[in-house]
């Protein structure tokens, strides 16, 4: 085969998160080694979502906006998983 | 074959051997596509993991072998480095994978005629594998005319 560019492999990603999900599951294995440990953050301990509370008052436009946007900070952060996001945020637009 | 100028779609795929060598046994079925013009090679990268899980990123012409250095295609440096960490992570120790990227030419020429036909693709999947055989089990071999 001819190498046509001969720059290196540092343009964008042609693949985008394909090349993490399209890999087969049987040939994925534990992931180890260094190059692997250095992508991959050690996953953060499950966050149980917090029993449901009795009856909360209504909440403010203000208020609803304020929390959303404190749950977005959390999640942009890692702290919240979108799992967990999802579940807060369907909570807050309920009450 | 018809000389078009459409982009066909473009595929890859990741194939991983045990070992720590490229096998150029895969190069002859791989030359019987390329040179009739059926796939148009634009990509090539290697991909080793040895036994303690470390990734190591090459070329095939480091490989050395003779066989891919023949071949005709392209390496056009499109899957970048990022591409090739994140395959390489979900990859099993002790093994040498080739990433190749190619364009389905014979689907450049065939998209060509629908679209003169006023045509357009309005759904496009892969059949899992898993439901082939079993679909073609049912299907009557009559041989008769459609």
């Amino acid at each position: 085969m001819r190498r046509a560019m001969g720059r290196g492999r540092r343009g964008p990603s042609l693949l985008g998160t394909a090349a993490r999900t399209a890999v087969i599951a049987g040939t994925a294995t534990a992931v180890s080694g260094r190059v692997a440990a250095a992508q991959q953050p050690p996953p953060a301990p499950a966050a149980r979502p917090p029993e449901p509370q009795p009856a909360p008052a209504p909440i403010g436009v203000d208020d609803l906006h304020a929390q959303l946007t404190k749950l977005g900070e959390l999640r942009q952060s890692g702290l919240l998983t979108d799992e967990e996001f999802d579940t807060y945020k369907a909570r807050l637009l309920t009450r | 074959m018809e000389q078009t100028s459409t982009i066909g779609p473009v595929e890859w795929v990741a194939l991983t051997f045990p070992g720590s060598r490229l096998d150029a046994r895969v190069v002859p079925p791989l030359r019987d596509l390329v040179d009739p013009g059926t796939v148009r090679l634009l990509d090539a990268a290697v991909l080793h993991k040895d036994a303690d899980g470390v990734m190591t990123e090459s070329e095939l012409e480091a490989e050395g072998v003779q066989a891919f250095d023949d071949l005709d295609g392209d390496v056009l440096e499109l899957l970048s480095e990022d591409d090739l960490i994140a395959i390489a992570a979900s990859l099993a120790p002790g093994t040498t994978t080739l990433v190749l990227v190619w364009e389905n030419r014979w689907a450049a020429a065939f998209a060509d005629s629908v679209r003169r036909a006023g045509g357009v693709l309005s759904a496009y999947d892969r059949v899992p594998t898993d439901r082939v055989g079993p679909a073609l089990q049912r299907a009557p071999l009559t041989g008769a005319p459609v």
